[in-house]
């Protein structure tokens, strides 16, 4: 029951809407409560015991951080959140990543010549885990610190941790900013309703559209790498990127739709991406809030700790470029590893993790020389065509990313690169190599006219306009024309159906 | 709180209007996207062909009509039941069909022809996956139904002047009747596979919802409906049977299963099957639709057809029908007169 099917959006959602606004407000967030574990249920059956655990993990662990924080000493509140940690990353390190190190441990022991001892056989994967566990340690760590205090209840720790909108793709929420919010039991206003219903609807636009339409070439290409080379592999990198955005961006669409129809203001995950001039704000505006929680959960206490700063006073000696340098790299290795892990136990995440560290660290090391150059000729610096410059940079850079990202495995990914590069013939772009790939210039045409409109609410949204309250200003029969062209576009030349195969969402799988 | 209560009124207002225009948008679509005949060319898909035949059978012309999956159009030929008894029949199965498709079917079918019997075949009973996507199919079978557009929609990149102009359906009739002829022999070796036991398979409560749906319907219209089980060693078994007759038990609806006449329809598994078992060929369904005609003429008093005025377009379509039986789908798609 993912977020764009009939069965939430025809059924689940209206029913849980209706049955909300039909009772009492003390009871609303019991039914969202509900919702949320029948969705869970709907969707992992009995493995929802184990999102069960962490909320009672994390409900118990909290309190006696708290209590121990007021009656006991330090170390026990210490050795409390330790306890809580390592059972919430142990769940997850056991059901998600037990397989492959199961299978590299094996592979290793092969190696002095002893047999397999593992089995590697992949656990059955509770749907959302990679995302319920990172607000669970988020909520133990917030009360560690005393940023809040330890929820008492356990059914409002039960609903911040499975929130049926969240559960699947995120957003990675906080329980300082969505946990008492979703006990509030707003009703659900007409504003609240028509925005929420709009905001889906683009979701789905983008999704159904673009997303799943552009899988079939992503899926030619890949699924037959071999056959392909130069451009065509190219196109097929940029095609997915392109599929991966209007993707999870829509998905989140269709998340913070469904949050905002019960007055939920979820937070953004997508913040115009591909407007970014570098990198590390590509990664400011992609997937915000794990981007967030790595920099607050791990970035900053490493950096912070006593080991790092020990290291950087050593290298201080060496010059304050090459501390700053050193320092960086040992917060940010932890933080890429992780994140290049998190999205699942595979080797090219891990050089995709890899990947995003060596150009991070690249920029702060080449900052000094860059600054220098800026600073000597402003004209170029500060002109457009060089912001154009490093948009289109910033580009190619992340395309290549999610080339790798996207293969099967990193023999796959290095393949493909290696075969776009020696391949290369700018012939392909006209001899209709690309037309062979499963989309027709139509498709072409269709999904290039959904970019551009996307293109143009990220320019508008850029400039700091709110697109639907633009939209609602307009007069009626304009404004009415958008919302048809929007619905009618959807049923007309969304990719479902006769010749299309229904794509899953691509981040519930991490 | 007059203002307020006026606001209400004006917003449910509109949003009655809005949704009613998009509604008439997507009528308007469905009748511009929506194939104006049951060919290919003209845009149907593949396995809506042969049952979008019963659409160019003259009005109120037909005494059977037969639902399922790709058991019923292999196993019942109409060509032999209107041979044999002169029933005028159709099978309205499609490959893989839900028990949604086939109540939506039936609905459609109703429009056009009065029926006497409906005739089920049970394998469809089974034909079902998990039940969220069987709800997700359900829904979207559903819109299907009333917006044509919902499934013809990826029809925009060839639509043509006389779609534009919604032009009204004009289908071919198929001289098989929704039959699926095929001469191919494949036997069945598996030996005997109806083995007595207790033991159901229960079915499933996205099926069971739309088949109470059909038998209502059917009900309602006056229609006998009648499940048939056709030989299919590979898909049935007495677990299946029993879940069958106990469905049919609590709805008080007839259930023939033919799993269990081997020997009355005289089946012969070295030659009676295409494909192993699954599905039957000609030969087995000559067998089958004979038995089913004597079946239907004894039990529903169903009269024969072939002194009335219809007569010789019937027989044109055996003629037709006779030339090709035994030919593939290809074959059998350019019988479409």
């Amino acid at each position: 029951m993912a977020y764009h099917t009939a069965l939430y959006l025809f059924l689940f959602l209206p029913a849980v809407c209706l049955i909300y606004q039909l009772v009492g407000v003390r009871f609303r967030p019991w039914i969202l409560l509900a919702a949320s574990l029948v969705f869970y249920w709907c969707i992992s059956g009995t493995l929802m015991i184990y999102p069960l655990v962490a909320v009672l993990l994390i409900h118990d662990v909290g309190i006696w951080m708290e209590t121990a924080g007021r009656e006991k000493e330090e170390k026990q509140r210490r050795g409390a959140l330790v306890w809580g940690l390592a059972g919430l990353l142990g769940i997850l390190v056991w059901k998600k990543y037990g397989s492959f190190l199961a299978a590299n441990g094996n592979r290793v022991l092969q190696l002095f010549g002893m047999g397999p001892f593992f089995s590697a056989v992949p656990a059955l994967l509770p749907i959302g885990i990679s995302f319920y566990t990172l607000q669970a340690v988020g909520y133990l760590v917030d009360v560690w610190y005393k940023r809040i205090p330890a929820e008492r209840g356990v059914e409002r720790l039960g609903l911040f941790l499975t929130f049926f909108p969240c559960i699947m793709e995120g957003p990675i929420c906080r329980y300082g900013q969505t946990g008492l919010v979703l006990w509030e039991g707003r009703p659900i206003t007409w504003e609240n309703l028509t925005k929420g219903v709009q905001r889906i609807l683009w979701g789905l636009a983008k999704k159904m559209v673009v997303a799943d339409r552009l899988n079939i070439l992503v899926q030619t290409v890949y699924g037959n790498y071999e056959s392909y080379s130069g451009v065509v592999i190219g196109v097929a990198a940029c095609c997915y990127t392109i599929q991966l955005y209007m993707e999870f961006s829509g998905c989140m669409d269709m998340v913070a739709g469904s949050g905002e129809i019960f007055g939920i203001c979820l937070p953004e995950n997508f913040r115009q991406p591909f407007f970014s001039k570098s990198v590390p704000e590509f990664w400011r505006r992609w997937h915000i809030t794990l981007g967030a929680w790595f920099k607050d959960y791990m970035f900053y206490p490493v950096s912070m700790s006593s080991a790092l700063r020990k290291f950087g006073r050593r290298l201080s000696g060496k010059g304050r470029y090459l501390a700053r340098l050193g320092v960086s790299a040992g917060a940010l290795f932890p933080v890429w590893l992780c994140n290049g892990l998190w999205h699942g136990p595979r080797w090219s995440f891990l050089f995709f993790g890899m990947y995003y560290f060596a150009l991070i660290l690249l920029s702060i090391g080449v900052e000094p020389w860059v600054e220098k150059w800026k600073a000597r000729i402003p004209i170029v610096g500060n002109s457009r065509v060089f912001a154009g410059f490093q948009i289109l940079r910033t580009w190619v850079l992340v395309v290549i990313g999610e080339l790798f990202f996207r293969a099967e495995g990193l023999k796959q990914g290095i393949g493909m690169f290696w075969s776009m590069i020696k391949g290369w013939q700018f012939s392909q772009m006209w001899d209709g190599s690309l037309m062979k790939l499963g989309l027709d210039w139509m498709d072409f045409l269709v999904t290039g006219v959904m970019i551009g409109m996307v293109v143009l609410v990220s320019i508008l949204l850029e400039r700091g306009k709110d697109v639907r309250q633009e939209v609602g200003r307009l007069p009626l029969p304009f404004r009415w024309g958008v919302y048809y062209g929007v619905l009618l576009g959807i049923c007309v030349f969304g990719a479902y159906g006769e010749g299309y195969v229904p794509v899953d969402l691509i981040y519930a799988n991490f | 709180m007059v203002f307020e209560n006026r606001d209400r009124v004006v917003r449910m207002g509109r949003m009655v209007v809005f949704w009613g225009i998009f509604v008439f948008l997507l009528y308007g679509g469905s009748v511009v996207t929506a194939p104006k005949s049951n060919t290919a060319e003209a845009g149907m898909e593949g396995r809506d062909i042969p049952s979008a035949g019963v659409m160019a059978e003259p009005e109120g012309s037909l005494d059977v009509i037969v639902l399922g999956d790709s058991e019923s159009h292999s196993a019942v030929s109409p060509m032999v039941l209107w041979k044999n008894h002169g029933i005028t029949s159709f099978v309205c199965g499609q490959s893989g069909q839900r028990a949604v498709e086939a109540y939506y079917m039936m609905k459609k079918v109703l429009t056009m022809q009065r029926p006497k019997v409906v005739i089920l075949e049970t394998d469809l009973f089974y034909h079902s996956r998990e039940w969220q996507r069987e709800w997700n199919l359900a829904i979207e079978r559903t819109a299907r139904y009333y917006f044509p557009m919902v499934q013809y929609h990826n029809r925009w990149k060839g639509l043509t002047a006389g779609d534009w102009k919604g032009l009204p359906f004009e289908g071919r009739r198929d001289v098989n009747k929704g039959f699926l002829p095929s001469g191919d022999i494949r036997p069945y070796k598996g030996g005997p596979y109806m083995v007595k036991t207790e033991d159901r398979e229960a079915l499933k409560g996205t099926v069971t919802f739309w088949t109470d749906r059909l038998v209502e319907l059917c009900r309602k219209e006056g229609i006998y409906l009648l499940l048939v089980g056709t030989p299919t060693p590979k898909n049935w078994d007495y677990r299946r049977h029993n879940g069958v007759s106990d469905y049919a038990a609590k709805k008080k609806l007839p259930f023939l299963d033919m799993n269990l006449l081997e020997k009355e329809l005289n089946i012969d598994w070295d030659r009676d099957s295409r494909d192993e078992g699954d599905h039957l060929n000609t030969y087995g369904a000559e067998k089958v639709s004979r038995y089913l005609g004597d079946y239907l003429k004894a039990n529903y008093g169903l009269t024969d057809r072939k002194k009335e005025e219809g007569a010789k377009r019937w027989w044109k379509d055996f003629e037709r029908c006779e030339k090709t039986e035994g030919g593939g789908d290809s074959e059998r798609l350019r019988c479409l007169s």
